[in-house]
């Protein structure tokens, strides 16, 4: 007899570590990749990411960052330092919230739901009406 | 507050809760446990990450550190509730406490370190009396 958790897909909860240094385009994409069934870290700045790296009871199998950073390392340099502490991580650069809505879309195809739980155009719209708020009320 | 008919009928809607604290694991611990109790939570380093979301969404409960990037720039964070973002419950999750004068500007005080289950219990026992609002929010 089948019930309802039978007909559910096993799901081996994965974590992507999101590193973006704008809260209005990290936030709406950790949401994202939330509603479709990850468990996702959120740093905004390589300080903090390199502090979740460093800690190894911290599951994290793929990151997700931005490739301009404050600070003297970028995008590049810290996927080079991500991969020497831990190898075989998967790592994914973005260099727009274009992109990142895209790289999120793409993880929600290939993740432990496999499915897209609204369509990824949803999030940059709202994160392009976000951008704009905040510019219009002179915030930074 | 009286709920409607209409209203009992709705799945309570998820509390949003706004964290802002700088220490990323003491944040990403916290945060874990509020998400594991249903809330929505957004969650920001600093005063101006803070004040970028309430600024452009709004939110049900803040709860910030006093000291982050700035010393005392939790006090911003606390004021600006205050004054632009009414009936919204503000926590205070701090090591120290802020001046006796500006104390009043807080609902609750939880002392580092704090269990992150006390602040859900509080934040359950404040809105087991008080109806929620529409969620017109993304996602």
């Amino acid at each position: 007899m089948n019930t309802p958790a039978d007909k559910s897909k096993p799901v081996a909860v994965e974590t992507v570590l999101l590193l973006d240094s704008d809260v209005l385009i990290r936030m709406p994409i950790a949401q994202y990749l939330r509603d479709c069934g990850y468990r996702v870290l959120e740093a905004a700045n390589v300080n903090e990411a390199m502090t979740i790296l460093q800690k190894p009871d911290i599951q994290v199998d793929v990151v997700l960052s931005d490739v301009e950073m404050p600070g003297s390392m970028n995008g590049f340099g810290f996927a080079q330092w991500a991969r020497s502490v831990r190898p075989g991580l998967q790592i994914v650069l973005s260099g727009t919230p274009q992109r990142t809505a895209d790289a999120a879309a793409e993880l929600c195809e290939h993740g432990p739901l496999l499915m897209k739980p609204y369509d990824h155009k949803i999030v940059l719209e709202h994160i392009k009406r976000l951008l704009a708020a905040r510019a219009r009320q002179g915030g930074s | 507050l009286i709920n409607t008919a209409a209203e009992a009928d709705m799945p309570p809607r998820r509390l949003k809760v706004l964290f802002a604290e700088d220490e990323v694991l003491l944040r990403l611990m916290v945060t874990d446990v509020l998400r594991q109790n249903d809330f929505q939570v957004l969650e920001v380093r600093d005063a101006a990450e803070a004040m970028s979301i309430l600024r452009t969404m709004p939110v049900d409960v803040v709860i910030t550190d006093l000291h982050m990037q700035v010393a005392g720039d939790g006090m911003e964070v606390a004021r600006h509730v205050r004054a632009h973002c009414p009936g919204v419950a503000l926590l205070l999750a701090s090591a120290t406490t802020p001046p006796i004068t500006e104390q009043s500007l807080f609902d609750a005080f939880f002392v580092k370190p704090y269990q992150p289950e006390d602040i859900v219990a509080w934040i359950a026992r404040r809105y087991a009396t008080t109806s929620r609002r529409e969620d017109s929010s993304f996602a």
